[in-house]
């Protein structure tokens, strides 16, 4: 995959690679090609599979945004692929995309994507979505939102892309996935029909993961990342700690990902995640997410449920850890009082009070005593 | 006594309501009407929403979203003949609201479900309280589509009622373009220091304009945030004129905006072709918002 950085910078990366080795783990790189390198930030392409589509590595996640301006900056700046969905907002998120992009069309690449269902449905929003976009053809059409192998495979959906490729509306064809995005990414190598994938992908993402995100991109499949800054913890008692940069730059650090494309609503997010695109991942990221991860690996909870049958008066913990959450990392006290409300006398901290020490035991290292002990004193 | 035993009884009502778990609100499948749950009444929350509306999920989550009860319909086993339906607690009223309005547009059709539905071929939206409802049709045929209507308005029946969010009347009435009043919980305008925002369209003097609201709850919240964004708008327009709390500005993308800062507001002009025609709606719009 073609890349843009300098020898300089590569070895400047390298060597900061080498120091901090077991810091926290990167995914495989491959070489990276140099080609230039500007002051930062500077635009970086990288080639999106065999579509041969040159993606600044920086995208815009259009889900949320609302007002045209901060897309049509992004554009201006350089930015050259735009995600929307035809759900997002049943179709005027396209709409302010169209808006956006007006005359400049054939410069940005386009991403939609349709939900599933049976073909004339899908036909029909694949119309409604050129429409709202306000164009002749989509770049890239994907299907939104798989989860199992065998969705991968659905000859039906296939079908329809196949005919929409034929008939000039759609250039190139993929899938986005939330879910089993390891055994979507390898069915789609097998399936050789996908052109695209957009997946989660983050610094807290499984190490199968990447091995399958690299298996795709050597069958040739371009690889987009969502999701890349793994939720909304931003200052979970971390002194103001920020990872969006370094969670965004460790996503970019693989050569595997064509682009990322976090949400943008606001022109300074933007300007935070444009800066990524001169700089890569280096020391001080690297510290960055380790002290968050630390910060965060006690006390998130990543809800598999394998703490539910270990407490013998029944309380909720997964539960209350979400609750926790709320109060912690969104800062929506109302929501985690809410929440925590909802879940009754039966399954709350009532038990805990009488309880004369916890002996749930978290797989993923939480700290579960700690969390239901300042979920005591929140909720009490 | 009778009078306050059935305010009690009102009361009691409302709460047993209001206490409802969101999964019964889903209406059963009428009985001999051929349709059944083709997808048993699932529940969601802010954390796992994603799983089943993919990236909308953190649309949702801006408006508070507390948990959404879903369930799919099928009559005999019609592939054709499915719909879904979508209940959210959104919270509150004006979350519910925010959440309907980032989804209508004035061109859209209107129905009287709940306080107001948007209807299309393939889904009914609407919103009552603090609950945002969408129902989606798997297809086209019109048996479906009627099956959805009464769907949505048995549902809407049994919602609790709650008055209108005042904040919705913070921007006038007057010349306001029908449908087009939107409630932003963040980002409004592109701008991060905004906390939330009303926006709508207006038509002064056969132009249709942008107006807009900044809510926030004082003066020393909104100073910081009307010089942020004056100085965002400084940096990517050309400014036309400026004095204290007051800014306009000819940007690329959004047009000229005037800007001003009154008590703790923050009120606006934008994509205006006349001075004039912004100076006399920015005056409507603080006079509007009273002391």
């Amino acid at each position: 995959m073609k890349d843009q950085i300098s020898r300089r910078g590569f070895l400047r990366d390298a060597a900061a690679a080498g120091l901090l080795l077991g810091a926290a783990s990167l995914p495989a790189s491959a070489p990276a090609q140099d080609k230039e390198k500007k002051e930062e930030p500077a635009i970086r392409h990288r080639t999106l599979g065999k579509t041969g589509l040159e993606m600044t590595i920086l995208g815009y996640g259009a889900m949320r945004t609302s007002d045209p301006a901060v897309i049509r900056q992004a554009i201006d700046m350089g930015i050259n692929n735009i995600d929307t969905a035809r759900g997002y907002m049943d179709g005027h998120n396209e709409e302010i995309v169209a808006k956006a992009v007006g005359e400049l069309r054939k410069r940005v690449v386009i991403t939609t994507k349709i939900r599933v269902g049976t073909k004339e449905r899908m036909s029909a929003d694949l119309d409604a979505s050129l429409a709202a976009l306000n164009t002749d053809y989509i770049d890239i059409l994907l299907l939104h939102g798989l989860k199992r192998d065998e969705e991968v495979l659905n000859e039906e959906w296939i079908g329809m892309l196949t005919e929409a490729k034929k008939a000039g509306k759609v250039r190139f064809a993929g899938f986005s996935t939330h879910n089993n995005m390891a055994g979507t990414l390898r069915a789609a190598v097998k399936g050789g029909f996908f052109d695209v994938v957009l997946t989660a992908y983050n610094f807290k993402s499984e190490p199968d993961l990447t091995k399958a995100i690299a298996e795709a991109a050597k069958a040739g499949i371009g690889i987009i990342a969502m999701k890349t800054q793994a939720g909304g913890y931003t200052d979970a008692g971390m002194g103001g700690l920020n990872p969006h940069q370094a969670a965004l730059k460790w996503v970019l650090e693989d050569q595997n990902v064509a682009c990322a494309i976090p949400a943008m609503v606001t022109f300074d997010q933007l300007n935070e995640n444009f800066r990524v695109m001169g700089s890569h991942f280096g020391w001080m990221d690297r510290k960055t997410l380790h002290r968050y991860g630390r910060v965060i690996d006690d006390r998130l909870c990543r809800f598999c449920n394998r703490c539910a049958e270990q407490c013998t008066h029944g309380v909720a913990i997964s539960d209350i850890q979400r609750c926790l959450m709320y109060a912690e990392g969104y800062h929506d006290q109302s929501l985690a009082l809410s929440s925590y409300t909802a879940l009754g006398r039966e399954a709350d901290l009532s038990a805990c009070r009488s309880c004369s020490g916890c002996t749930v035991h978290c797989p993923n290292g939480v700290n579960i005593a700690a969390n239901l002990q300042r979920a005591m004193q929140l909720f009490a | 006594m009778k009078r306050i035993l059935f305010l009690l009884l009102a009361l009691c009502a409302l709460c047993a309501a209001q206490e409802m778990p969101l999964t019964d609100r889903l209406p059963l499948p009428a009985s001999g009407s051929g349709w059944r749950f083709d997808i048993e009444p699932q529940s969601y929350l802010p954390d796992n929403l994603f799983e089943y509306i993919n990236g909308e999920a953190e649309l949702y989550n801006d408006y508070h979203f507390a948990g959404m009860a879903t369930a799919a319909y099928i009559r005999g086993d019609d592939m054709n003949m499915t719909y879904s339906v979508d209940i959210s607690d959104m919270g509150t009223p004006l979350d519910a609201f925010g959440l309907y309005s980032r989804h209508r547009s004035p061109e859209l059709e209107y129905a009287a479900i709940g306080e107001e539905a948007t209807v299309s071929e393939l889904n009914i939206r609407f919103f009552k309280g603090r609950y945002f409802v969408q129902i989606n049709a798997g297809s086209f045929e019109e048996a479906v589509r009627e099956e959805m209507l009464r769907t949505a308005n048995a549902i809407a029946e049994t919602l609790p009622v709650a008055p209108m969010p005042r904040e919705l009347a913070l921007l006038p009435q007057e010349n306001q373009l029908p449908h087009s009043l939107v409630y932003y919980t963040r980002g409004m305008l592109g701008q991060s220091l905004f906390p939330a925002g009303l926006m709508a369209k207006f038509v002064v003097a056969s132009d249709t304009v942008g107006a807009f609201l900044v809510l926030t709850s004082s003066a020393g919240e909104s100073l910081p945030a009307f010089q942020g964004f004056s100085a965002s708008l400084k940096e990517r327009g050309s400014l036309l004129a400026e004095s204290p709390g007051r800014i306009e500005v000819e940007t690329p993308y959004q047009g000229r905006i005037l800007a001003l800062h009154h008590l703790h507001w923050i009120v606006g002009v934008m994509g205006y072709k006349e001075r004039e025609t912004a100076e006399r709606l920015a005056a409507g719009l603080i006079a509007n918002l009273g002391e």
